[in-house]
């Protein structure tokens, strides 16, 4: 009887169907149109509300094909017909696998085979796209709609929910660790409290879904609903020590780690102001501590020199907490109590030196506290939550109308700005990209090069086929500057040379996970403060 | 058939059915009357299993009405003044969808009810009236030949006309099978009613036979040679006294012919003379639904 009750949703919902369907494939198709460049902007607003659209839609349509026969209430015509329960869910499971999920998975594979990927790339890449949308979407819309009369009355329930975990986050969630989202948001082990989650939502729809069909406990259901919300919630507390530990865990060790060292130098100079030398180390800065930026801070500067660090490799700290003990021998902690994004790298692949050069760490450090301690001798705690990144591949590309495509970053293009001040590179990709990438702009005749930028994915998922929501395509893209209009800054590859250079790519994998500390036994804060201010990210192109 | 016993349901911090019990015999046409809220659709909605019961137990078909099944489903129809149908479908297309569920679907029998309730097999089922889709009720619950027809108010709200067309859909095509049916419709069901129970405000205050209800109810009406006056200790079981210049009259509810004559004569002087007459099944319920809301 499932393919008969399907039948009769099918009959009944087949335009709605077919509209989400066909939004999936337009999406694909504006892809197409699109090109790596986007130069026609018009259709990124128009793939934006596709994408908009198409989530809404599947949402919607969701909810009415599971109300065609609503478990709730008392005057559906089905209660009182022989139709098993079992075969009712499981018609309502392969519309919904056959209105969404096959649709979703034959256009991403279909975008990822049009764009010129592999089979296997582009099958990976929908796989994984597809269980990523069953198991964050469509069944917990499935079961939510179950425990719902009408498709107003879910949206309504929909919202209040949304709004009540919004608020959580920010009151109950945001005070503890500094991100309504947790410690780990915005970093490569953000993965392990969504994997957590998604696990939860897998869970709670299949017993949403069990409770409502094979008993109508609708008010049990509703229970569970509320538990898996709260679960969800509290999973942003889940500590960065725990998590970091589990990575580790499943990180396969690296021997080289062992002999990374670290300590203070203050031989390396006092600076008070930031900004420079902290841009000349640290091209790219991004995602920055938003709530910094909006309190009084005082910021640290702390000469670092990172020794044992192989060559060609790079250092990417993930975390730092930082500890202040003051003379009173009271513990005190820098911004928060779950530590600090470290959010920097230490390269070591300049091939003059064996040795990175020192590093400025910037710390934050609250007002009050800062006014308290500044001139009180105080120890400093750091632990550092450390990935090493190994060299993967090396590529190059010219630097004007460049094609070419490459492991972990995809199809590759390359071009001169409108103003001809600086090169594009973009690249689009699918499914599983390169961990972290360093670029420059070089002179293949005299080696010369401008500064390299450079970028890091923060994802150290390790499941295959990777996929960053709503598209299996990851476009990524950076600017090389080699005009300065204001004539201030002169590059050694210029509007002269241009036209003969090759951007020069780098990638790098990720080769283990380990933790670090440093005690710096007695310093005065104000030796190494700037004024005060607000922190000021650098942008430099990269996007 | 059915056999309720000790039947109570809470919902939503009030008691709609209070320890209802009855049981509804094979063969017979029950009818469970009672004013709106007074527990009759909660009662026939535990028995297909769509509410729970908080406690006592419900059996249909001999099996409890928490573990209906298939099986017992196919054997029972089940029609609601606002059972919710697929809106979007054709009368046609619904047809088509229910006939595979059912081990013995008389296609001839449902050919032969949409001629006479005059369903257009085309019309949505959102498009249809109220007596249009209480007609299509029917005529979806009795092509399987069900041993039990439950019927929820399905004289609610429909014209003359339309009544008489699911009555005699009802009686005509029903043959042997079981009717429980509430209703409030009383006129409807006096003439179809072997058996009648009347619930108030989720209690049973009676259950029998409706022969025997309308031999125990009469208008009693008593002439006598002076002025009527009221009793000062009525009897129970009267209801409805009224003393009009010299005539008594009340409703008695435990009406035996010589008995009851022989009771009034030793009670009362004067009288001169007694005439008893049966009363129709809406007099009963008003008479009964005014006595025990007085008494509350």
């Amino acid at each position: 009887m499932i393919w008969h009750i399907f039948k009769k949703d099918f009959r009944l919902r087949w335009p709605y169907g077919l509209a989400v369907a066909t939004a999936q494939f337009a999406i694909v198709a504006v892809h197409l149109k699109l090109g790596v460049f986007e130069r026609q902007r018009i259709f990124s607003a128009v793939l934006l509300v596709l994408e908009i659209m198409m989530d809404m839609g599947v949402a919607v349509l969701i909810a009415t094909i599971v109300h065609e026969d609503s478990i709730v209430g008392m005057r559906q015509d089905w209660l009182v017909r022989p139709i098993r329960r079992r075969d009712l869910i499981a018609a309502k499971l392969l519309f919904l696998l056959l209105a969404v999920q096959v649709p979703m998975l034959l256009a991403a594979l279909i975008g990822g085979l049009a764009n010129g990927f592999a089979l296997w790339l582009s099958l990976s890449a929908a796989l994984s796209q597809n269980a990523y949308f069953l198991i964050g979407f469509t069944l917990p819309i499935f079961a939510f709609a179950s425990l719902t009369r009408s498709t107003s009355e879910a949206l309504g329930v929909a919202f209040m929910i949304g709004v009540g975990s919004i608020m959580g986050l920010n009151v109950l969630i945001l005070p503890l660790t500094g991100s309504p989202l947790g410690p780990t948001s915005n970093t490569g082990l953000a993965w392990i409290p969504l994997t957590f989650r998604f696990a939860i939502y897998f869970v709670a729809s299949l017993a949403i879904l069990v409770l409502q069909y094979l008993r109508r406990a609708t008010r049990a259901s509703w229970l569970v609903l509320a538990a898996s919300v709260a679960i969800c919630l509290f999973s942003a507390l889940i500590p960065w020590k725990v998590v970091f530990g589990l990575q580790k865990a499943i990180a396969p060790a690296s021997v080289a780690a062992q002999s990374i060292a670290i300590r203070f130098d203050p031989a390396a100079g006092q600076l008070q102001s930031a900004t420079p030398a902290f841009s000349v180390r640290n091209p790219v800065i991004s995602g920055g501590d938003q709530r910094n930026e909006m309190n009084e801070d005082t910021i640290l500067h702390l000469p670092l020199v990172f020794t044992g660090i192989p060559a060609g490799s790079i250092l990417k700290v993930d975390r730092t907490v930082a500890r202040l003990t003051g003379p009173s021998t009271t513990r005190e902690q820098i911004v928060s109590a779950m530590g600090d994004p470290g959010d920097f790298e230490v390269p070591n692949d300049d091939p003059r030196t064996s040795e990175p050069p020192p590093v400025d760490e910037i710390l934050h450090v609250r007002g009050s506290v800062y006014t308290r301690l500044k001139d009180a001798p105080v120890t400093l705690q750091l632990d550092y939550s450390v990935t090493l990144l190994n060299l993967s591949s090396t590529h190059s590309i010219p630097a004007v109308n460049g094609d070419l495509s490459i492991d972990g970053l995809g199809h590759c293009e390359t071009r001169l700005n409108d103003s001809r001040t600086d090169v594009d590179l973009i690249c689009l990709d699918i499914g599983n990209t390169s961990q972290c990438t360093t670029a420059l702009l070089q002179d293949p005749a005299t080696g010369l090069h401008n500064p390299p930028l450079h970028d890091c994915r923060d994802d150290y998922a390790p499941y295959f086929g990777r996929y960053q929501p709503p598209d299996t395509l990851v476009l990524r893209g950076v600017d090389f500057d080699f005009r300065d209009p204001s004539g201030l800054i002169h590059y050694p590859v210029n509007e002269s040379t241009v036209n003969g250079a090759h951007v020069l790519i780098k990638n790098y994998s990720v080769a283990g996970h380990f933790t670090m500390h440093l005690t710096v036994p007695t310093i005065r804060l104000a030796e190494w403060s700037a004024q005060w201010q607000t922190r000021s990210t650098v942008d430099n192109g990269v996007r | 058939m059915i056999c309720i016993e000790d039947l109570w349901k809470r919902y939503r911090g009030h008691d709609p059915v209070r320890g209802i019990s009855f049981s509804v015999p094979e063969g017979s046409t029950y009818a469970l009357i009672g004013a709106n809220g007074a527990g009759k659709t909660t009662t026939l909605k535990i028995l297909m299993n769509i509410l729970e019961p908080t406690s006592g137990s419900a059996t249909v078909l001999g099996t409890d009405s928490r573990r209906i099944s298939r099986r017992e489903l196919n054997r029972i129809g089940y029609v609601s003044e606002n059972q919710q149908m697929p809106e979007r479908l054709t009368i046609e297309e619904y047809f088509n969808y229910l006939r595979p569920f059912y081990m013995r679907w008389d296609r001839q029998l449902e050919s032969s009810l949409r001629t006479q309730l005059r369903l257009p097999a085309t019309r949505r089922i959102g498009e249809l009236s109220h007596g249009m889709r209480m007609k299509m009720a029917l005529a979806c619950a009795l092509p399987f030949r069900p041993d039990i027809l439950i019927l929820d108010e399905p004289f609610s709200g429909l014209d003359p006309l339309v009544c008489d067309e699911v009555r005699e859909g009802v009686l005509g095509q029903a043959g042997e099978t079981t009717l429980l049916m509430s209703t409030h419709e009383l006129g409807e069901v006096e003439s179809i009613a072997t058996h009648v129970a009347f619930l108030e405000e989720g209690k049973l205050l009676f259950d029998e036979p409706m022969e025997q209800l309308h031999k125990r109810f009469r208008a009693v009406r008593i002439a006598f040679d002076h002025a009527a006056h009221m009793p000062q200790e009525p009897f129970p079981d009267w209801f409805e006294l009224a003393a009009d210049g010299n005539t008594l009259q009340f409703i008695d509810s435990r009406f035996a012919e010589q008995l009851s004559r022989e009771r009034l004569n030793a009670r009362f002087h004067g009288i001169r003379s007694i005439e008893a007459e049966p009363v129709p099944l809406r007099t009963i319920f008003t008479t009964l639904a005014r006595a025990v809301r007085n008494a509350v």
